[in-house]
């Protein structure tokens, strides 16, 4: 599960453009696919599945992640296991 | 006549109010958050050096490749590794020989979290890390040096996780 951060990857836009975007944010159906991904998001939880079993990945049931999707088209995704060892020479 | 005249004036005044209210926000606007600004939207990486008492050293090797998001709304990713790690032999990301590991891990670096301009004149970034795969880094608060100039950016690590100073250049991507 990865949940939106509220806070969408936008740019400033113009007063006008504001109202356009407010009115079709009105309605999620109107937005396509691409759109919807657009932003900050924070993973919740990660699982797999393997034949009909659902188990855990091999990071763990505690993880951490941010994944983020531009307008422009760019993205990131890193995740990672909770509370790792420290490296004693660092 | 001597009502108009006064009418006039005040009219006269409440436009030179106005312009200078509409100077005097639009120079506070430009003043503050400018950095901020500057720095958000979606990096790649051009290059990367480590400095250590003088001695300059290619810590992720030729065409290091790296991504580097920061959002209007303060969060921030970080990803950098060597244009060329070694792909594991058995194909599976956790099945790797303690070599294939190695490789990996000094090859690359990703971090994320929340990121806020400390200081307009020095450029100065603070980041908040809240997870990083260099374990040290999760829940530190680190500083940047961060500086625009057209589609670049200037980066200066004074903590690189191998010591010393890092010094990264960034192109804006399009």
């Amino acid at each position: 599960m990865i949940a939106r951060t509220h806070d969408p990857f936008r740019r400033p836009v113009a007063s006008a453009g504001v109202l356009i975007l407010a009115f079709f944010a009105g309605s999620a159906m109107a937005q396509s696919l691409a759109q919807q991904l657009v932003g900050t998001w924070k993973i919740t939880s990660g699982v797999m599945q393997v034949g009909d079993e659902t188990k855990l990945t091999p990071l763990g049931a505690n993880i951490v992640g941010m994944m983020m999707y531009t307008p422009e088209g760019h993205f990131c995704f890193t995740v990672m296991s909770a509370n790792r060892p420290k490296l004693a020479g660092g | 006549m001597k009502n108009i005249n006064i009418r006039a004036a005040t009219l006269c005044r409440f436009a030179i109010a106005t312009l200078a209210f509409a100077v005097l926000a639009t120079t506070a606007l430009a003043q503050q958050g400018n950095l901020a600004k500057d720095i958000q939207g979606t990096w790649t990486l051009q290059s990367i050096y480590n400095e250590v008492d003088g001695k300059k050293i290619d810590i992720f090797g030729p065409n290091p490749k790296g991504l580097m998001m920061l959002t209007p709304s303060g969060r921030f990713t970080i990803t950098i590794m060597k244009a060329s790690l070694p792909a594991f032999a058995s194909n599976n990301r956790v099945k790797g020989t303690a070599e294939e590991n190695q490789a990996v891990v000094h090859g690359s670096v990703a971090y994320f979290g929340t990121y806020s301009v400390l200081n307009e004149q020095e450029k100065t970034v603070s980041m908040r890390i809240e997870a990083s795969t260099f374990p040290n880094y999760a829940g530190q608060e680190q500083k940047r040096v961060m500086s625009v100039a057209g589609d670049e950016m200037s980066l200066t690590n004074p903590v690189a996780a191998v010591g010393g100073t890092n010094y990264l250049v960034w192109k804006r991507a399009k």
